[in-house]
C-alpha cells in the first residue's frame, strides 16, 4: 500500500532482486519470553539497635536478579547509612559514571536537645529508607556500575571489607 | 545494541564485556530496544524493500554479511543500488562513501541489526549506513552548525548572496531567499564553513548577526517528564483521567466544527492530538479504559464524516497515506485504522489488503497497555467488515478476501494482543505483581474479543476450526507459559466456540491442557468443558436425539486424557485431580445415564489415583478429603438407591480410604438417603454390603475419634441406624430371606458394643417378631412353620440376652415382656413355654438388675400390664406368675408404689386368662379384694395425712370399679368407710392447700358419680345395686 514500495518497485525493474527472501516469523519463544535484564533491589527492614554513641540504624538490602554479571542471583545483607557513603565515594573514584546523591546526612537532627528521635524518628528512617533504595537500584541498574568490585560487594558480601583491592568484575 | 540481534549472533566480532563498545548484551534480544526493533521490523518485514541503518561514522555504505566474509546472494542487486544512493550523496554534499560488505571494508562483527533484517527478517535491501566523518572528529562531530541572519545593504553584496544562494547551496543553507537589497535572510553554515562565510560577509560589508549558536542544540528537545511504567498512586489518577479527558472534550468539539466547515485537514490535527493523550503511561489500566472509551465515542464522528465525504467521491486511498505522517505512532495508527475502515467500505475489493496492512501496521506499538487498547480498536472497527466468505465462494475475490484471511487477520491480532498481555507481567516491581495481576485480570476482556469474533464467522467450519482455528489459538495458549492467561484463553474457548466443535476436537484441546502452565487450575477449565458438554447431552436428549453422537466416545476420551493431564502433571495437587473426577462421573450421568459401569470406572481410577500419592487415610478435612467426599456422595445422590450402588464394586473400596470421619459422613449420607427414598434392601448379600459401608455407625473402627462427640448427636446418628433397620425387608413372600437378613444383621449391629446396641437390636427384636408373626400367617403353606418360629424365638432371646450382657435392665425387660406376648399370640407348639421363659427372664431381670425404686415400680406396671393380655398360660404356669406380682408389689420400696401396684396387680386376678378359662377373665373376687386390703393397709400405713387420702380416694375408685364389675367380694360397705376416713379422718388433718383442694376435687368428682348410679340404678340385672352409698 505504501507509496515507497511503488516507488522502489519502479526502479527495481529486476524481480529477481525484489524476491522475498525467507522470512523468519519471530518465533513464540521470544514472543513470550522474560526479560533478560531483571534486577530489583529493595531496601526494608529498618533496626535500630545499640544505645547512647553507639546507637544506628541498619537496613535489609535484599536484590534478586538475572544479570549474568551477578555470580549470586539472591542476596540479602544488612547495611547502615555509613556504608552507603562507602560505596558512594568508591564509585565516585573509581567508575566513570555519574553516581547520584545520597540523601542528606540529617546534621541538625543529630543535635541534642531535641524533642524527637532525631536520626531514629520513625518517619525519617522511612524517608531515608526510600531514598536509599532509590539510590541504590540507580547505581545497580548502571553497565558500568556493575562492573565495580565494591558494588558487588555491598550487594552480596555479608560483611564489607574496606581493605580490599579496588577493581573491574571480570565475566568469566 | 547492534550486537544484539539474533543472527549468528555472537560469533565474533562482539565482546561479552558489559561495559565494551561492542558488547553483544549477554544473550540475543537481551535488550528491550531491540526487542521493540525486531518486533516493529516483523510486523512490516513482508512489505518492506529497504532496510536502513543510520550509524556514525566512516562514510561507509554497508551492505551485509558482518558475520562472514562470503558475500549475500543479492549481493549485485545491493551494491548497484547501493551505488545509486553514494551517488546522489555525492551530488548533494561531495562527500564520499566507500561501498562494500561490512565484513570485507570494515571487519567481522556479528549480531547487527541490518545482517538480521536481512537474513533474519528477510528484507532483500540492508544496509548500515556509516555517517560522517572519516576519523577526524569520530563518534562526536563538532555540532555547530549556525545560522545567521545577514541583510545584504547593496547591489554588489546582494549579487554576492544571490550567488551563493544559486551556486553554493550544497554548503550554505538558505531559510529564505534573498529577494531585494535589505531584504533580511537567514542561512545556515556548516562548521567547516563558518570562516569563510563570515570572511565573504566582511569583505562585502553586510550586515550580519549569529541568530542560533548551535543548530543541533535548538532541535533536539529537552526530555520531558515521562517516568514510563510507574504508575501514579490511585488520588491522582482522577485528577489525571479528568485532565485528559478535557483534552478530549476540546479537542473533539474542534475536530467536529472543523468538520462541519469542511476543513477536513485541520479535523484530522485535532483528532491526532486528542488521540495523542492515549499515549500516556500514567493511568491506570481502568482509567485507560475510560479515556480510550470517551476518545472511541469520538473517533466515530470522524468515521461518519468520512464514509460521507467518500460516498461522495472523495478519493480515500490519499487520505489513507496522509494518515500516515501524523507525528507520533499512536494517533497515527488510530487514525489509519479509522481511515481504513472507512476504505473498506467504500470500496469493498481492497479488503483483504487493507486488513492485512492494518493489523500489521499496530505492531509499531508494543507497549502492553497503549497496544492492547489499539488493537482493540481495530477489533471493534473491523467486526463487520472481516471477509467472512467460505473459500470456494463466487464473491470471494482476490482483494477481498476469504474467510481464511478473516481468521489470520484475528488470529495474528490475538497473538500479538495476547503477548502483549503476557508481557504485562515483566513490568515493574515485583511486590507489585499481585496488582499487575489484578489489573490484568481487568484487561483479559481485550483478549477474548479475539476469539469471540473468531467464533462469529459463519464460514467457520468444523474443518477449518479443526485445521487452523484451534490449533492457531492453543499454539499461542501454550507457548505463552503465563498461567493467568492460559487459563482465562482455555475457559475462553469452552464458552465462545460452540459445542459441537469441541466434541470433534476434544483430542486437540485436552492435549493442549496436559501442556499448560503448573500453576492453571486445569481442573476448573475441564470441569467447565465436562459441564458444557453434559449440559449438551442433556439437551440433545429433551430434543431425542443421542446425547453424543455414537461415533465420538466422549467419556474414553476425558477419561484417557485426564489420565495422561495426571501424568504430564504429577505436581498437580490430588484433590484437583479428583474433581476432575467428579466432573467425569458428572458426565457418565448426564450423557450416559444407562452406563452404570463408567461410574465404577472413574471410581476405579480415582483408587489408582490415590495409591499413586501412598496416603493410606485421607483425612476427612483436607482438600482432597472433601474432593472424594464430594465424589463419593455424586452417585448417592444421583441414583438414590443404595442397593444401585451395591453395582458399583469399587464405590465401597473408595469409601475405605477415607478417615473415620469421612466414612461416617458418607454413611450418615447413605442412610438418610436410603430412609429418604424408602430403599428397601432385600437380600442376605445386600445386607452384609450395605452395612459394610455403615460400618462406621455400626461398630468401633480401628482409627475411629470419638472425643468429643455430643451424645445427642450419637444418640441420632444410631437412631438412623435403627430407622434403617426396618429397610431390611425381602419379598413379602420369601421370609426365609427376611430371616437370614436379619441374622446378618444382627451379626454386624451385635459387634456395635455396649453403647450402640440399645438403639440397633430393639428394632432387629421388633422385626423378628413381625416375621414370626408372618410365618404364623401363612403356616398353611410351610409346613416347617413352627420350627421356624421357634428359631425366631431363640434369635430375640439371644439379642435380648446381648442387651442384659451389656448391662442394660428396663430395655431387655421391656424387650422380654414383648417377646413372652408375641410367643403367647403366635400358636406354636412351644409357645407357652417360650413365653414362660420369656417372663420368668424378666422377673429375673427385675430382681436383679432392678433396683431404683422408680424403675422398679414402672417396671412391674409393666410387667402386671403384660400378664393380664398373656393368654397362653396354663393355670399350673399363671398362678404363681400372679402371686410373684402381687409379692413384688408389696415389697416395693415406697408405700405409695406399694398401694399403687397392688391396685394394678388386683387386676391380674380379675381380667388376666388362662388356656384353661379359654380367654374369658379370670374374675378371682377374693383375691382382688385381698389386694385391695393390702393396699388400704399399706395406704393407711403412710403418715403423710394428704398422700393417705389421695392413695384412698384412688382406691374408692378402683373399688367402685370393681364393684360395678359385678365383683361380688365387694360391698357398699368398703366404699362407705373408705369415703368417711378420708372424709372425717384425713381431710379434717389437711391444711388448706393446693393438695387438699385437689383431692377434694378427686373426691367430689368420685362421689357425683356415685350419687349419679344411686339416684339412677340401671335396669339391667348384671349391674349392682349403689343403695346404700353414703356420700355426705
Amino acid at each position: 500500500m505504501s507509496k515507497g514500495r511503488c516507488f522502489i518497485d519502479q526502479i527495481m525493474d529486476n524481480t529477481e532482486a525484489t524476491r522475498r527472501l525467507h522470512t523468519k516469523k519471530q518465533t513464540l519463544d521470544d514472543a513470550y519470553a522474560a526479560p533478560a535484564n531483571f534486577l530489583e533491589i529493595d531496601v526494608i527492614n529498618p533496626i535500630t539497635h545499640g544505645v547512647a554513641k553507639k546507637r544506628y540504624t541498619d537496613y535489609e538490602v535484599r536484590m534478586r536478579t538475572n544479570l549474568p554479571v551477578f555470580k549470586i542471583k539472591e542476596s540479602s545483607v544488612r547495611r547502615r547509612y555509613s556504608d552507603f557513603e562507602w560505596l558512594r565515594s568508591e564509585l565516585e573514584r573509581d567508575s566513570k559514571i555519574v553516581v547520584p546523591p545520597l540523601p542528606g546526612k540529617a546534621i541538625k537532627r543529630q543535635l541534642p536537645f531535641r524533642n524527637d528521635d532525631g536520626i531514629y524518628d520513625e518517619d525519617f528512617i522511612e524517608d531515608r529508607r526510600k531514598s536509599l533504595e532509590g539510590f541504590v537500584n540507580k547505581i545497580a541498574g548502571h553497565p558500568l556500575a556493575q562492573n565495580e568490585r565494591c558494588l558487588h560487594m555491598f550487594l552480596q558480601e555479608p560483611v564489607i571489607d574496606k581493605n580490599y583491592v579496588p577493581g573491574k568484575i571480570r565475566p568469566n | 545494541m547492534n550486537r544484539n540481534f539474533d543472527f549468528h549472533w555472537d560469533e565474533g566480532g562482539s565482546s561479552d564485556l558489559p561495559c565494551a563498545e561492542t558488547y553483544n548484551g549477554g544473550a540475543a534480544f537481551s535488550e528491550i530496544e531491540s526487542r521493540i526493533i525486531r518486533d516493529t521490523i516483523l510486523g512490516i518485514a513482508n512489505q518492506t524493500l529497504v532496510y536502513l541503518t543510520v550509524h556514525s561514522y566512516g562514510q561507509y555504505w554497508l551492505t551485509p554479511w558482518g558475520y562472514t566474509a562470503d558475500l549475500p546472494a543479492n549481493y549485485d542487486q545491493l551494491y548497484d543500488l547501493a551505488v545509486r544512493a553514494v551517488d546522489k550523496l555525492t551530488a548533494v554534499y561531495g562527500t564520499q562513501y566507500t561501498i562494500g560488505s561490512s565484513t570485507n571494508v570494515l571487519y567481522v562483527n556479528t549480531g547487527p541489526s541490518d545482517d538480521w533484517a536481512m537474513g533474519g527478517a528477510g528484507i532483500p535491501y540492508a544496509y548500515t549506513l556509516e555517517l560522517r566523518d572519516t576519523g577526524k572528529y569520530g563518534f562526536e562531530l563538532p555540532a555547530e552548525y549556525q545560522v545567521y541572519q545577514v541583510k545584504a545593504k547593496d547591489r554588489v553584496s546582494f549579487d554576492v548572496l544571490v550567488k551563493l544562494y544559486n551556486e553554493r547551496s550544497d554548503v550554505y543553507d538558505f531559510w529564505t531567499e534573498p529577494r531585494y537589497v535589505d531584504f533580511t535572510t537567514d542561512v545556515m553554515v556548516p562548521p567547516a564553513f563558518t570562516k569563510t562565510f563570515v570572511d565573504v560577509l566582511e569583505a562585502f560589508n553586510m550586515e550580519y548577526h549569529i541568530k542560533i549558536d548551535d543548530v543541533q542544540h535548538t532541535i533536539i528537545p529537552m526530555p520531558t517528564m515521562s517516568k514510563s511504567g510507574s504508575m501514579s498512586p490511585l488520588e491522582d489518577q482522577d485528577k489525571l483521567l479528568d485532565e485528559a479527558l478535557s483534552v478530549v472534550k476540546v479537542q473533539a468539539l474542534q475536530m467536529k466544527r472543523c468538520l462541519d466547515k469542511r476543513k477536513l485537514m485541520d479535523a484530522l490535527k485535532h483528532a491526532s492530538t486528542m488521540l495523542g493523550e492515549l499515549r500516556t503511561s500514567l493511568l491506570s489500566p481502568k482509567s485507560y479504559y475510560e479515556l480510550y472509551m470517551a476518545i472511541c465515542d469520538e473517533l466515530q464522528h470522524l468515521e461518519m464524516y468520512l464514509l460521507d465525504e467518500f460516498q461522495n467521491g472523495r478519493k480515500v486511498a490519499d487520505l489513507y497515506e496522509l494518515v500516515q505522517y501524523a507525528g507520533n505512532i499512536i494517533p497515527r495508527l488510530y487514525l489509519l485504522v479509522t481511515v481504513g475502515v472507512v476504505y473498506i467500505k467504500t470500496n469493498e475489493q481492497s479488503r483483504r489488503d487493507i486488513l492485512r496492512d492494518l493489523v500489521e501496521m499496530c505492531r509499531g506499538v508494543q507497549h502492553p497497555l497503549r497496544g492492547l487498547f489499539l488493537r482493540n480498536y481495530l477489533l471493534q472497527c473491523t467486526r463487520n467488515l472481516l471477509p467472512d466468505l467460505a473459500e470456494n465462494d463466487p464473491l470471494a475475490t482476490e482483494s477481498y478476501g476469504n474467510v481464511r484471511d478473516a481468521v489470520d487477520f484475528i488470529q495474528l491480532n490475538f497473538s500479538e494482543m495476547n503477548k502483549l498481555w503476557v508481557r504485562m507481567a515483566y513490568q515493574g516491581h515485583s511486590r507489585d505483581k499481585e496488582r499487575r495481576e489484578r489489573e490484568r485480570q481487568e484487561l483479559r476482556l481485550l483478549v477474548g474479543t479475539n476469539l469471540v469474533r473468531l467464533a462469529q464467522l459463519d464460514s467457520v467450519d468444523v474443518e477449518l476450526y479443526k485445521k487452523v482455528v484451534l490449533p492457531g489459538i492453543l499454539e499461542q495458549v501454550v507457548s505463552c507459559r503465563d498461567a493467568l492467561a492460559q487459563e482465562y484463553l482455555m475457559e475462553c474457548i469452552i464458552q465462545v466456540f460452540p459445542d459441537e466443535v469441541h466434541l470433534d476436537t476434544l483430542h486437540t484441546y485436552l492435549k493442549a491442557c496436559a501442556e499448560l502452565h503448573t500453576d492453571v487450575k486445569v481442573h476448573v477449565i475441564l470441569v467447565a468443558l465436562v459441564e458444557r458438554l453434559a449440559a449438551y447431552g442433556q439437551r440433545q436428549q429433551a430434543l431425542g436425539q443421542p446425547p453424543i453422537p455414537p461415533h465420538i466416545p466422549l467419556f474414553d476420551i476425558f477419561s484417557d486424557q485426564i489420565g495422561n493431564i495426571a501424568q504430564a502433571r504429577p505436581e498437580m495437587p490430588s484433590e484437583n485431580l479428583v474433581s476432575l473426577q467428579v466432573s467425569l462421573i458428572s458426565l457418565a450421568f448426564r450423557c450416559y445415564p444407562e452406563k452404570i459401569n463408567l461410574v465404577d470406572k472413574v471410581l476405579e481410577s480415582t483408587l489408582v489415583a490415590l495409591d499413586k500419592i501412598a496416603v493410606e487415610k485421607v483425612d476427612f478435612d483436607s482438600a482432597l478429603g472433601k474432593e472424594l467426599n464430594r465424589l463419593l456422595r455424586m452417585p448417592i445422590s444421583h441414583y438414590n438407591s443404595l442397593v444401585t450402588l451395591l453395582q458399583l464394586p469399587h464405590f465401597g473400596q473408595v469409601l475405605q480410604r477415607l478417615d473415620f470421619n469421612g466414612r461416617k459422613s458418607v454413611a450418615l449420607h447413605l442412610v438418610n438417603n436410603a430412609l429418604d427414598n424408602e430403599t428397601y434392601i432385600t437380600t442376605q448379600e445386600h445386607v452384609d454390603a450395605v452395612l459394610n459401608m455403615l460400618a462406621p455407625l455400626i461398630c468401633d473402627q480401628p482409627d475411629q475419634v470419638l472425643t468429643g462427640q455430643d451424645a445427642e448427636d450419637f444418640a441420632e446418628e444410631q437412631n438412623l441406624m435403627a430407622r434403617m433397620i426396618h429397610l431390611l425387608a425381602a419379598e413379602d413372600t420369601d421370609l426365609d430371606q427376611q430371616y437370614r437378613m436379619l441374622t446378618s444383621a444382627r451379626k454386624q449391629f451385635g459387634a456395635g458394643g455396649a453403647r450402640r446396641i440399645p438403639f440397633t437390636l430393639p428394632p432387629l427384636i421388633y422385626e423378628a417378631f413381625k416375621l414370626a408373626r408372618k410365618y404364623f400367617d401363612v403356616r398353611q403353606e410351610d409346613e416347617l412353620w413352627e420350627k421356624k418360629c421357634e428359631k425366631i424365638f431363640t434369635f430375640c432371646h439371644q439379642c435380648i440376652a446381648a442387651l442384659v450382657k451389656a448391662e442394660l435392665a428396663e430395655l431387655p425387660l421391656r424387650l422380654f415382656l414383648q417377646g413372652a406376648l408375641a410367643a403367647s399370640q403366635i400358636i406354636f407348639g412351644t409357645h407357652e413355654t417360650l413365653a414362660y421363659e420369656f417372663i420368668s427372664q424378666a422377673f429375673t431381670l427385675y430382681e436383679e438388675e432392678i433396683s431404683d425404686s422408680k424403675a422398679q415400680f414402672a417396671a412391674l406396671t409393666l410387667m402386671a400390664a403384660s400378664l393380664e393380655k398373656l393368654d397362653c398360660f396354663s393355670e399350673e404356669n399363671s398362678a404363681p406368675v400372679r402371686s410373684k406380682c402381687a409379692l413384688l408389689a408389696s415389697a416395693l420400696l415406697r408405700k405409695p408404689d406399694q398401694c399403687r401396684a397392688l391396685i394394678l396387680v388386683s387386676n391380674l386376678f380379675w381380667s388376666s386368662t388362662t388356656k384353661e378359662l379359654e380367654g374369658k377373665p379370670m374374675r378371682d373376687g377374693k383375691k382382688v379384694l385381698e389386694c385391695l386390703r393390702k393396699a388400704g393397709k399399706v395406704a393407711t400405713e403412710c403418715l403423710d395425712p394428704g398422700v393417705q387420702a389421695q392413695l384412698i380416694v384412688e382406691l374408692v375408685n378402683v373399688y367402685v370399679h370393681f364393684f360395678h364389675q359385678g365383683n361380688q367380694h365387694i360391698t357398699v360397705t368398703h366404699i362407705n368407710e373408705l369415703i368417711s376416713k378420708v372424709r372425717q379422718d384425713l381431710l379434717p388433718q389437711l391444711e388448706n392447700s393446693d393438695e387438699k383442694e385437689l383431692i377434694e376435687r378427686h373426691l367430689g368428682a368420685s362421689c357425683e358419680m356415685l350419687r349419679h348410679r344411686r339416684d339412677n340404678p340401671s335396669t339391667t340385672s348384671d349391674t349392682p345395686s349403689y343403695q346404700g352409698i353414703i356420700l355426705d
